[in-house]
């Protein structure tokens, strides 16, 4: 098929568009590593700067120092969101498919009680009280899975409004009269049909958990189960509560507060799996959103 | 008619939907227990807390600890909860549609990829991280507007953590930032869902990128839209405590600007703190978004049933 | 078959549900807070064939350090020993404490001892956490009432609630701006010269002139003079009226409308029109110590001590000269900032106590919580100062803290190389020459005006650390902010205070 040459001013629009967005995105980040790779003295001295003044790795090197679990911290977010992901998507999906049966009687009470799930919540410390007090998941590493993350109303909504609208019903009735369990149309056909949405959420989910630090925060005081956003987010944590109650006995502790430089490389040491591992999802992400297209 | 017909379901016609109700159970069931068990503990918000009583026996107050949450400035505060997020729901939809039909329709899979791996870049970070960054730009010692751009041309420097005229602006435009990859992805993924052949009869009519746009990819895009609208409605009232608090460093110059709901909570109840307090506030917002949402759920299900959330 | 699974999963779900709400039933509550009869008895000598009691300790520290186990088990071995309890030890850095506090105190979690701010107490008290440990405090408590002192201890009632006993940190806060040496004595200043804030402005002027690149002033946007309290008693909720006059006043007044106050925003406002602040001094969260490593900031305001130079030299990797600018004086809120009390949860408060006493009193027990395994993670040397063992780093120390100032009895611990040994009767020196504040160990309990402190919060933070970075002009902000203050209902609790203080004073 010969293109047209509006077809590819088009194109050539839409990727100078995307391309200076792009940039606008990333900069911000380049920026981030570079104060991370600075001597704090020429931070202060010269100013933050796309380009180094003086090169220093002293921040990961105090991060090395302060963190000596990080790479086990490492292998313990890898392991939680792997686990926690899978969990989220089994339950989350097979519940959106039951809910998006639209003959189901109940169905809209039941999706408003996974609605309000979304509105109330009663606060931290009564989820504190059962986890703690009856379930015991305390410095277990249930703790860093099942409270919070392991199913969001959200992405069962999402799930759900997408399996509605982009497979055709007449899919789900065809499967019925051959006989078909809904077991069997939930595999057979909603689970490869919806790709695209089950890739999106599972994407989300995956970097709920990764990006998570707040379970382990309240529940894991073992530095065996810490994981990379716990241990980084804590040093911050630490300064910021030293800097509120910064009273004449901890002067003497403020001295050990991260410096400006530490605080960009802690960003970049928590963001730089994913930088790594990121290209790699986006295959199978590409795949999913390729496979939801080819039907119809 | 349909309603007729479900009045008179017998247990044998029930009995087809078990497996689907099997299929709900366990994602119900980590519902309760994760959200419907702890949220019992609301009512903590009209009562006097004391720990020997528990939340459940401690004694009721009536509305003594909602008062704080309507004193000075209240007005202010309501004010910039709620325009904020509703300046954030309209261009966060916006940008989020608009991105994912730029990249959609990028031909090339490997610029394709780029584009949508920048504009989730900065989803992965966090908001203290955020707001790091915005300092790296805002400082007025050390920030690269002023030291790299305003002082080499001349032009006098601004102290932006001072200035609230800007405020809005830079956080409308950080919380575009953080947040628009979030909406682009989900889009994406529904107008990949999208069945081709609309297009390909659009085409076959000759009718252009626009009106493709307009008359296909748009309306196919509504339920995703809805659904995120309303849940977006559901938190009306409620705000990105870091975005509001972290990223403007707690200037106290900017409070005109940046106050809203979640940052004075905290404030307010940093010296006094108190469960009850806290569990008002929440209660409070959260009785606003459930109302607001019952709203335009059934403004939507007035038009078109399909697409109501319930 | 299926079926069957998951509803038996849903009613565990109900039952454990109904746990939870069973769980608040106050079963705890029932725990008699009046002493048992055992006067006299040394509850230290170990009953033989008694169960040991089971008590957890909860204490601040700077790090997650990687050997807790062994600390404990070597903490274990001389609780056993001398008390007959096991203690399970809970260090806890201070990010994770002030997330963490308000859910574990209001959760049946195993808690004995608990470390808190005194700023934060009243409602803690009020919220029933804390025991009252009145009872205890003559009899198994003894040995702290010698070690802190009745005086020092009486700071940490609120009413006749006594919420636990300060830590071991220094009694007074003057306060001092460190600068870098050699620039100091470039200028030509003697430490002589400067006796107030006001007589930094000309060595400013001098510095500024030699080096016009320098900062001359930098840190905590809340470490601003303006915005500490040094000469005055707040007596606790917020400066929000307060005694003048180094707490020797006794009628309450608006610290924020005095003439003091006053001079201290416009000098602080004059150094910023001169150019002597950093631009970022208003929201700055970087401490005066690493911004002066950094290389370009002259001066930084900082709490005095008697070993302040040693410590600041080495924070900032300058020779420093600190000059302090305020007198010493003692307040309660200086004593009781950072106090050990005994939770609500603690199954035997008066165990819980005594943990508490033997904790003070033994030396052994302080050396472990903050420098680890002697041997292991330090080694004494020959002039009584501790260091690390060959071989040993802060890289690879299996436990080490240097926290003292936030644990229990840092005055009965070895000091760290580089720090004189006879650093704690330096420190007791201090806390006996210093004035004494009319009011001290006199705490306001802020319950009553809960509202208004909630208010007057808001106001401080918005207006006051701006004000304090000499960021806004004195002569309409500071209005602003009083009027502000007044409409936050500031005179209803300065008339609260005066009550209450004048009911304590009396009875004095």
């Amino acid at each position: 098929m010969i293109k047209s040459k509006s077809y590819w001013r088009y194109q050539i629009l839409i990727n100078a568009v995307m391309i200076l967005i792009t940039l606008i995105m990333v900069f911000p980040l380049v920026l981030l590593f570079m104060s991370s790779i600075s001597s704090d003295a020429s931070l202060l001295k010269y100013g933050y700067s796309f380009f180094p003044r003086e090169f220093s790795l002293a921040a990961y090197q105090y991060i090395l120092a302060n963190g000596t679990t990080l790479f086990r911290a490492y292998g313990m977010t890898i392991l939680v969101t792997i686990i926690g992901t899978i969990l989220n998507l089994t339950l989350s999906s097979s519940m959106a498919y039951a809910l998006s049966v639209k003959k189901l009687p109940f169905r809209n009470i039941i999706s408003f009680y996974v609605f309000f799930t979304m509105l109330f919540n009663g606060g931290l410390v009564p989820s504190y009280l059962m986890w703690s007090n009856v379930f015991h998941i305390k410095n277990t590493i249930w703790a860093l899975i099942v409270p919070n993350f392991m199913l969001s109303a959200m992405n069962v909504i999402l799930i759900r409004t997408y399996f509605m609208t982009s497979i055709p019903e007449a899919l789900y009735e065809a499967g019925k009269i051959d006989g078909a369990s809904y077991f069997y149309i939930f595999r057979k056909i909603v689970l490869p049909m919806g790709t695209p949405i089950l890739v999106t959420m599972g994407l989300f989910t995956g970097l709920s958990y990764w990006n998570d630090w707040t379970n382990g925060l309240y529940y894991v005081n073992d530095t065996k189960l810490y994981t990379v956003q716990l241990l980084l987010n804590k040093m911050i944590q630490d300064a910021q509560a030293l800097q509120a109650n910064a009273s004449a006995s901890s002067a003497n502790a403020l001295m050990k507060i991260p410096t400006v430089s530490v605080r960009m490389a802690i960003a970049f040491v928590a963001l730089l799996p994913i930088l790594v591992i990121y290209p790699f999802l986006q295959k199978y992400f590409a795949k999913g959103i390729a496979l939801g297209a080819v039907k119809g | 008619m349909k309603r007729e017909k479900k009045r008179r379901m017998t247990w044998t016609q029930m009995k087809q939907y078990i497996p689907l109700y099997i299929m709900i159970l366990p994602g119900a069931v980590y519902l309760f227990i994760n959200n419907y068990i702890p949220m019992t503990g609301i009512i903590v918000a009209f009562k006097k807390y004391n720990k020997a009583k528990g939340i459940y026996h401690s004694d009721w107050v009536g509305l003594d600890n909602f008062t704080y949450l309507f004193q000075r400035d209240a007005w202010i505060i309501i004010r910039n909860t709620l325009s904020y997020n509703v300046v954030f729901l309209i261009l966060g939809t916006a940008a989020g549609i608009l991105l994912a039909i730029l990249i959609t329709d990028v031909v090339s899979k490997r610029a394709k990829k780029i584009y949508q791996s920048a504009i989730m870049l900065p989803f992965l970070i966090s908001i203290i991280i955020v707001s790091y960054i915005v300092f790296a730009f805002l400082s007025a010692e050390n920030g690269i507007l002023n030291k790299g751009i305003l002082e080499p041309l001349g032009l006098d420097t601004v102290k932006w953590y001072s200035e609230p005229k800007y405020w809005p602006f830079i956080l409308v435009l950080v919380n575009l930032w953080k947040g628009c990859g979030y909406g682009t992805l989900i889009y994406i993924a529904g107008i990949a869902g999208i069945d081709g052949a609309f297009y390909e009869a659009a085409k076959l009519d000759g009718a252009t990128r626009w009106q493709q746009i307009k008359k296909i990819t748009i309306p196919c895009l509504v339920p995703s839209i809805i659904t995120l609208t309303i849940m977006g409605v559901g938190r009306i009232f409620s705000s990105d405590f870091g975005l509001f608090y972290q990223v403007p460093q707690n200037s106290g110059s900017l409070y005109d600007v940046t106050n809203t709901i979640d940052t004075y909570v905290y404030r307010a109840l940093m010296t006094t703190g108190g469960l009850g307090r806290s569990a008002a506030a929440g209660f409070f917002q959260s009785v606003v978004g459930f109302l607001l949402v019952m709203g335009v759920n059934g403004m939507v299900r007035k038009f078109s049933k399909d697409n109501a959330m319930f | 078959m299926k079926r069957k699974k998951w509803m038996a999963l849903f009613l565990a779900t109900v039952i454990t549900a109904m746990g939870l709400t069973g769980c608040s039933n106050p079963s705890n509550s029932t725990t008699p807070t009046t002493p048992k009869d055992s006067t006299g008895a040394s509850q230290e000598s170990v009953t033989p064939g008694e169960e040991p009691y089971e008590a957890t300790l909860m204490y601040w520290v700077g790090n997650d350090a990687r050997d807790v186990d062994a600390v404990e088990a070597a903490f274990n071995e001389l609780t056993m020993a001398q008390l007959n309890m096991k203690v399970d030890l809970m260090p806890i850095t201070l990010g994770t404490y002030t997330q963490q506090i308000q859910m574990i105190m209001s959760s049946d979690d195993k808690l004995d001892i608990l470390p808190v701010f005194g700023s934060n107490v009243g409602p803690y008290i009020d919220a029933g956490y804390l025991i009252d440990i009145t009872p205890y405090i003559d009899t198994v408590g003894k040995d702290l009432v010698d070690i802190i002192g009745k005086e020092d201890i009486s700071c940490c009632t609120i009413g006749d609630f006594l919420w636990g006993v300060p830590n071991m940190h220094e009694r007074s806060n003057p306060v001092c701006y460190v600068v870098r040496t050699d620039l100091f004595e470039e200028s030509g200043f003697k430490a002589e010269d400067i006796k107030s804030m006001q007589d930094m402005a000309a060595l400013y002027a001098k510095v500024k002139e030699l080096h016009p690149d320098m900062i001359m002033y930098n840190g905590l946007n809340t470490l601003t003079q303006p915005c500490v309290q040094t000469t005055f008693d707040a007596l606790g909720g917020g400066n929000y009226g307060v005694l003048m006059n180094n707490g020797q006043d006794t009628t309450v007044t608006n610290w924020y409308e005095s003439d003091e106050f006053r001079s201290l925003v416009e000098t602080m406002y004059e150094w910023n029109q001169k150019g002597y602040l950093s631009q970022d001094l208003a929201t700055s969260t970087d401490a005066g110590e690493s911004l002066m490593r950094a290389g370009n900031t002259f001066s930084f305001t900082s709490y005095w001590k008697p070993n302040s130079k040693a410590e600041k030299d080495a924070a900032t990797g300058y020779d420093t000269t600190v000059l302090r600018v305020t007198e010493p004086v003692c307040y309660t809120s200086t004593t009781n900032a950072l106090g050990y009390s005994i939770s609500a949860n603690s199954e035997d408060p008066e165990k819980a106590v005594a943990l508490l006493n033997w904790i003070y009193k033994t030396k052994e027990a302080n050396d472990l919580l903050n420098w680890g395994i002697e041997g292991k993670d330090y080694i004494v040397q020959e002039d009584g100062t501790i260091n690390y063992p060959e071989g040993v780093t802060s890289d690879n120390v299996g436990y080490h803290q240097d926290f003292g100032w936030a644990m229990l009895n840092q005055y009965n611990s070895y000091v760290w190389d580089g720090t004189s040994p006879d650093i704690w009767d330096e420190y007791q020196k201090v806390r006996n020459s210093a004035i004494l504040s009319k009011a001290y160990g006199f705490t306001f309990d802020t319950i009553p005006v809960t509202n208004e402190i909630a208010a007057l919060t808001l106001v401080s933070n918005q207006y006051l650390t701006a004000l304090g970075a000499g960021a806004v002009d004195p002569e309409s902000g500071i209005k602003e902010f009083n009027d502000a203050l007044y409409a936050a209902g500031l005179q209803t609790v300065m008339d609260e205070k005066q009550k209450q203080f004048d009911e304590w004073y009396s009875a004095q």
